[in-house]
This record gives C-alpha cells, sequence and structure tokens, in this order.
C-alpha cells in the first residue's frame, strides 16, 4: 500500500522534471531562432547601407563635374564612407551613416546652386537611386527593429529572462535613424 | 441598473480603444478588390482603360507569374507615398511567394503624388533610375493634365514590358480582346453568310455536275490533314471574368522603386 504511494509521487516528480526540461530546451531554441533572426536581418540592414554608399560615388564624379571646389563636402563623404564600411555593430553602423546622411544632405544643397546639373538626366537617375537606396534603409531598418523588440521582449519575460541570463542571451540594440540626418544641414558660404 | 453601468463602462472602453488605435495605426490600408490588378479606390480610370490594364497584367499573369498592381487612393492619409505602396504591397503579397515578383503602382489624387514599388524579384528589371524615369517619361505628363487614367494606363503599359523583357518573353498582344463584343459578333456573322454562299455555290454545282464528286472524293484524301479552315475562330477564348477574382501570391518588398509628385 505505502509502495503504491511512493510510486504515484515519483511518478509525478519524473512527469513534472520533464515538463520542465521541455520547456527550457523550447525556450532555449525558440530564443536562438530570434536571436538569429536579428542577426539575419542586421545583416540586411548592412548590405542596403552599402549599397547607398556604393551610389556615393557616381554622385560625387557627377556633381565633381559641375562643382569642383566644393572639397570639404567631398571628404566628408569619403570619411562617412570609410566609416561605414570599418562598422560591425549596430552603434558604429548607426553612426557612420548618420555622418554619410548628414554629408549627402549637403552634396545636395551645394546641387541646388547648379540648376543645369539638377535638371540633367544623369542627376536625376542618380538622385532616384539614393531616394530608392533610403526606401530600402528605412524598410530593413524597421524590420531589423522589429526583430529586435521581439528578441528583446522574450528574453526579458519571466521565465525566459531567467534562462537568458543562464545562457548568455543579452539584449540587442536598435538601429535609430540618426537625429542630425532630420536635421536641415547648414549652408557655409567659405 | 448595475448591469447598464457595466455595460455603459464596456462601451466606454471599447470606444477609448478605437480612438487610440485610430490615432496611433498608420494609414489603413484597404483591402484589395476583386479584380486584384486594378483597384481604382479613388474612382478615376475610365472603364476601358480599366478593361484593358486589366487584360494586360492578366496576360502577363499568366505567362509569367509576376504581378503588377494598380490602385488609385484618394489620400495617403499621412503616409509616405513609398512606404504606403510598399505595405500595401506586403499586405496584399503581390508577387509570386518564391521569386517576390510584384510591382505596385499607386496614385494619391489628393497628394498629387505617384508611386512605382518594385519587388525584390523584379530590382533587376526595374531598377529605381528606370523607374523614375518611366514615371517622367509616360505618367507625370498625363498626370499633370489630370488625365489619371491616360497616365496610369501609359505608365502601366511600359512596366508590363519590362518585365516581359526580364523574362525573355515576347509579349503578346490579344487583338481580340479590344475589339467590343458587338463587332466581334458582326465578324463572325459575316463569315457565316461567307460560308453558306459558298456551300450554296458548291452544292449547286455539285447537282449540276454529279461527276466531280469523284474527283473531291480523290484529292480530299491528300488534303485531309490540312485543318478545316472553318473549325476555329468562332469560340474565341472566354476570358477570366468567370472565375472567382485574382489575389497575391506573397510577395514581398523591399522598398525598391521610385515617386513622383505632379
Amino acid at each position: 500500500m505505502k509502495n503504491k504511494k511512493l510510486w504515484i509521487i515519483l511518478a509525478v516528480v519524473a512527469v513534472l522534471i520533464i515538463a520542465i526540461i521541455a520547456s527550457l530546451v523550447s525556450t532555449y531554441n525558440g530564443l536562438v531562432e530570434k536571436r538569429a533572426e536579428v542577426d539575419q536581418k542586421f545583416a540586411q540592414v548592412q548590405t542596403v547601407l552599402q549599397r547607398r554608399s556604393d551610389l556615393i560615388p557616381n554622385l560625387v564624379s557627377t556633381v565633381k563635374g559641375y562643382a569642383a571646389h566644393e572639397e570639404s563636402v567631398y571628404t566628408a563623404i569619403a570619411d562617412a564612407r570609410a566609416a561605414l564600411s570599418g562598422a560591425k555593430t549596430p552603434e558604429e553602423a548607426e553612426a557612420a551613416n548618420g555622418e554619410l546622411d548628414s554629408a549627402i544632405s549637403r552634396l545636395l544643397v551645394v546641387v541646388e546652386n547648379y540648376p543645369d546639373l539638377k535638371a540633367s538626366a544623369n542627376f536625376t537617375a542618380l538622385q532616384d537611386e539614393l531616394a530608392g537606396a533610403e526606401n530600402r534603409i528605412s524598410t530593413e531598418r524597421g524590420r531589423y527593429n522589429e526583430a529586435v523588440k521581439e528578441y528583446n521582449t522574450a528574453i526579458r519575460k519571466f521565465p525566459n529572462n531567467i534562462f537568458a541570463g543562464m545562457f548568455g542571451f543579452t539584449a540587442a540594440d536598435y538601429f535609430e535613424a540618426d537625429e542630425g540626418a532630420q536635421k536641415v544641414p547648414e549652408v557655409s558660404f567659405d | 441598473m448595475i448591469k447598464s453601468k457595466g455595460i455603459r463602462l464596456l462601451a466606454l472602453i471599447c470606444a477609448v480603444l478605437v480612438s487610440v488605435c485610430i490615432l496611433t495605426g498608420a494609414a489603413q490600408i484597404p483591402n484589395p478588390t476583386n479584380e486584384f490588378f486594378v483597384n481604382d479606390f479613388a474612382d478615376v480610370i475610365s472603364a476601358s482603360d480599366e478593361a484593358e490594364i486589366m487584360q494586360s497584367a492578366v496576360a502577363l499573369y499568366k505567362a509569367t507569374k509576376a504581378q503588377v498592381v494598380v490602385v488609385t487612393v484618394n489620400s495617403l492619409e499621412g503616409e509616405d507615398v513609398n512606404s504606403y505602396a510598399l505595405n500595401l504591397g506586403e499586405k496584399w503579397g503581390v508577387g509570386e511567394k518564391e521569386t517576390d515578383t510584384g510591382v505596385v503602382l499607386l496614385l494619391s489624387v489628393s497628394d498629387r503624388e505617384v508611386t512605382i514599388q518594385v519587388g525584390y524579384g523584379l530590382e533587376g528589371a526595374i531598377n529605381d533610375a528606370k523607374a523614375g524615369r518611366m514615371l517622367d517619361n509616360y505618367a507625370v505628363p498625363y498626370l499633370k493634365n489630370n488625365d489619371f487614367s491616360a497616365g496610369l494606363k501609359s505608365v502601366h503599359k511600359a512596366i508590363i514590358s519590362e518585365v516581359y523583357n526580364e523574362f525573355g518573353i515576347e509579349e503578346k498582344v490579344d487583338d481580340n480582346y479590344l475589339l467590343s463584343d458587338e463587332e466581334e459578333e458582326e465578324m463572325t456573322l459575316l463569315d457565316l453568310v461567307y460560308f453558306i454562299a459558298v456551300l450554296a455555290v458548291v452544292i449547286f454545282v455539285l447537282i449540276k455536275n454529279p461527276g466531280l464528286l469523284y474527283f473531291f472524293a480523290l484529292t480530299s484524301r491528300h488534303s485531309r490533314y490540312s485543318g478545316g479552315g472553318f473549325g476555329g475562330g468562332f469560340g474565341s477564348g472566354g476570358g477570366f471574368s468567370g472565375g472567382g477574382g485574382f489575389s497575391g501570391g506573397g510577395g514581398s518588398f523591399g522598398g525598391g522603386g521610385s515617386s513622383r509628385g505632379f
């Protein structure tokens, strides 16, 4: 009689342990998947950032044909591109991309002074490419942030937050639109 | 008493929730019409242009699985024209899922903006510069004069032919479709009259000279396989109007394309 009770208790404990392990495994796998999603989306963001960066030399050389003496703008663009291609983390990419944003805005301000350039078919095409590149960046950035949000929420929820710490799942960084990008670029006449 | 209070509270909560949704939500993207390829929500496309756009979009879809969708709206509700079209393309799943071959051509009447958004799979065929050039060349000249119908039709035609090029397929122009039903009826009637007239002459000649029958029997053995002239031609394909309509294939968009104000 006593023996039977013991068996029942043992069985219940065994079932509980199995259930806990199973939920641990599925939680862990779920977090791994979400983390991979974040990484994959970040790679996608880098691709579109690079895409825009690759457009710049064409744009610069077209503008240079009309406005050769705007050296400071060209230097700023070159520096930002170099920083972007060296960027490894979202923060670095974000900062470098912000630099590039403001350098491009300055370049476009320069263009305003050259109506012939602005009206040229070549420049129109480049501007379309640039606008498309920016659309792609905002699209992929949105998707990356979406994935980050999902992942960060998952690792903060109870009881995932306990395992997340144990297995080294740390929060991912959002890729914010740089505040400088929204600023109206300064025009200098020196 | 208590019950009615509870209901009032519930109603209040619902009202707050709804207004929060309206305030914070992005522009409400409409659902596609049954035609799917033409969604003239702003009602600016003429019936004949709509039929023509529909016909060429369906032909392209049948030949390549690519989906080119035309949408007109009255207002973007404050949203950027590119992201509106992109979200619409994603939501409707324009283009085939595996290849992402979809294009959305969106016009907003009150914002006076037009955009071409290109799915991942067609970014090579219609790059951003080309999309911009197509809008400049084919759409904007008409749209400036408020001829939305002609502008959309003309740029749509250009998009369709670019997609055919991408697939390396000759565009099939189905002239039959462009004829109205009436004309088609007249033609078949005329054919019938000719047919009966010829038949009457043949029968008349045969009655007069029965010996010819033997001659025809001999020659017909050779021409048996050359096809029977009158068989085809009368039943021009039933088309697609009867079906259950079209829907998206699940294609995805990444922000390629271009837009113009006009």
